[in-house]
């Protein structure tokens, strides 16, 4: 049977039973907008190690997996709680050297997972040229084939598994984004598998009835997890928007191991 | 006629007078002053101008209050339109005509860091990252940045570590290869700076009222271009200020990007407290059901 056919919906722990120690995992949303942090705790608790994670401009979700020590490299545009300051765990570990981060562009990310989406080993640009990142990195300039003009190869950035919070889900996981996009169209083409945690599963004929909003198509879609409040502290429109003082408490209590420890062992409903 | 005015509110005057009619402006992370300066030229002489907010990358057609938590919504409510990865082209392709940028370190090249304090391997300070900066500074014309706080820790004679190049070591060949004619123009709460043509150098150009080229010298770690004749930054009218005080960012969003420690911390408690009292009180509403 194909996989348009399949009824996909799961428990949250079925679902992660697609990502094991070691994968490469992107996570859908940007800064604290849509981020799949249900997911994430649950990803916490099941004590998942080695994980790579890739993300357009991470913030709380990569801060609490590195506190957690379920991560060990970071591919990401920037990571900090932006207006709330940086992101205390990350940038300890980043710095103490148990984690890798490898810093991108906003452009390049996107290039990236493009590049896994389609099966090609790099996408080009005229971006990027000059930064001492390309050294770091270890990417890749080289000479058009058709023009001589000076280019820069962005390695492609292959997922194991894509983990996308969505506004609305059918069973097979044709699901709407309200709102924000971000880059999660390209995570779900880069990934092997694609798990959605969603705010409702609701029928493919509610849907149908705005096709506009639909941006993750079933066919890519291993897993629909109906987790509401999914998303929570950061915002899921129109069902609730980002808890502003929560972030704040957050910036200025994750540096203390205490507190995050009990952070992390909280249900995260509020 | 003297007003009284505070510098964000000066520097948020100086970057409207440069956003024209019908342009199409690019919000940065967390920028706050050239976003109030978008809804200023909006709400003035840029009646046509579009805001892309990085809220989701909406284009935005309604000069909308400065926010953190109903920001999202505010942008949504007022979208001409969504889009996705459809941005880091619109850099190389469908040429943006207005971006301000911000980094840790900037050097008398104009290249600049916010990927380390220190060494790379060995990093004081791991930064955030340079983001969509690094994309910018390889492609555009006339890259403009701006600096709320001129200090000689980010006013540094060489970035510790080139995240986005600008002139390199101001050698003709240093951007060969490179699209874009590289920086251009940034503006602080002292100043306004430019780029010497031949050297590369950053020269001060205009002096915000109030300050001396002293001031600048002492903030400076390496040594400006300080011309004959230097400007003064036109202060902003009665006006503007009342637009920004009223219209565009009633809460002071503007005073946190120079604050620090924890006044910075008290102001934005307050802040974020006082938009979620708005919002429950039905005095400002977003979209949520």
């Amino acid at each position: 049977m194909g996989k348009l056919a399949l009824n996909k919906v799961r428990s949250l722990e079925e679902a992660l039973s697609l990502l094991e120690d070691g994968a490469a995992v992107g996570l859908g949303g940007l800064i604290y907008w849509r981020r799949p942090i249900k997911a994430v705790r649950a990803i916490i608790k099941k004590r998942v190690r080695n994980l790579t994670v890739v993300t357009f401009i991470g913030s709380i979700e990569v801060d609490m997996l590195a506190a957690a020590g379920c991560i060990k490299k970071v591919h990401a545009n920037l990571v900090g709680l932006q207006a709330f300051g940086m992101a205390p765990n990350f940038r300890k570990k980043v710095e103490g050297k148990e984690l890798e981060y490898v810093e991108h562009s906003e452009g390049s990310i996107v290039l990236a997972l493009k590049a896994a989406g389609m099966r090609v080993p790099f996408l080009p640009t005229k971006a990027l040229l000059g930064s001492e990142l390309l050294k770091v990195n270890n990417w890749k300039t080289f000479k058009c084939p058709l023009t001589s003009q000076l280019l820069v190869a962005v390695p492609a950035l292959k997922l194991d598994v894509a983990i996308i919070h969505v506004t609305r889900s059918d069973e097979n996981g044709n699901a709407h984004l309200e709102g924000i996009i971000g880059m999660d169209p390209e995570l779900a083409l880069a990934a092997e598998k694609v798990i959605l945690t969603t705010e409702e599963v609701v029928s493919t004929r509610e849907i149908m009835k705005e096709p506009y909003k639909t941006r993750i198509f079933s066919h890519l879609v291993d897993a629909v997890v109906e987790l509401p409040k999914g998303a929570y502290p950061t915002s899921c429109l129109p069902f609730y928007r980002l808890d502003t003082l929560h972030l704040l408490e957050y910036s200025e209590h994750a540096a203390e191991p205490k507190w995050m420890e009990a952070y992390l062992a909280k249900g995260g409903d509020s | 006629m003297n007003v009284e005015y505070t510098i964000e509110e000066l520097m948020i005057s100086t970057i409207a007078k440069r956003i024209g009619d019908g342009f199409l402006v690019v919000e940065g992370i967390n920028t706050t002053l050239p976003t109030a300066a978008y809804r200023l030229a909006r709400l003035t002489h840029a009646p046509r101008a579009t805001f892309l907010s990085l809220a989701g990358n909406v284009y935005v057609n309604d000069p909308i209050r400065l926010c953190f938590a109903l920001e999202e919504e505010e942008a949504l409510k007022h979208a001409i339109g969504f889009q996705g990865s459809e941005i880091p082209p619109l850099y190389t392709t469908f040429k943006h005509d207005f971006e301000m940028l911000r980094s840790a370190q900037i050097d008398k090249f104009g290249n600049v860091n916010s990927t380390v304090i220190g060494d790379f391997s060995n990093p004081k300070v791991r930064l955030p990252g340079i983001s969509g900066v690094w994309d910018v500074f390889g492609l555009d014309d006339h890259i403009r940045c701006y600096f709320p706080r001129h200090t000689k820790r980010i006013f540094v004679e060489r970035v510790d570590f080139v995240s986005a190049l600008g002139f390199g070591d101001g050698s003709p060949q240093a951007r060969e290869g490179m699209l874009g004619s590289g920086p251009y123009e940034v503006i602080t709460n002292l100043g306004i700076f430019r780029f010497d043509e031949k050297t590369k150098e950053m020269k001060l150009i205009s002096l915000h009222p109030g300050i001396s080229v002293d001031m600048v010298k002492e903030n400076t770690s390496f040594e400006m271009v300080i011309p004959k004749e230097v400007g003064t930054t036109e202060p902003p009218s009665h006006y503007e200020l009342e637009l920004i005080r009223t219209k565009i960012d009633p809460l002071n969003l503007r005073a946190i990007e120079s604050a620090s420690g924890k006044e910075r911390l008290e102001l934005l408690r307050w802040i974020l407290e006082e938009e979620k009292r708005l919002s429950e009180t039905g005095r400002w509403e977003g979209i949520i059901r």
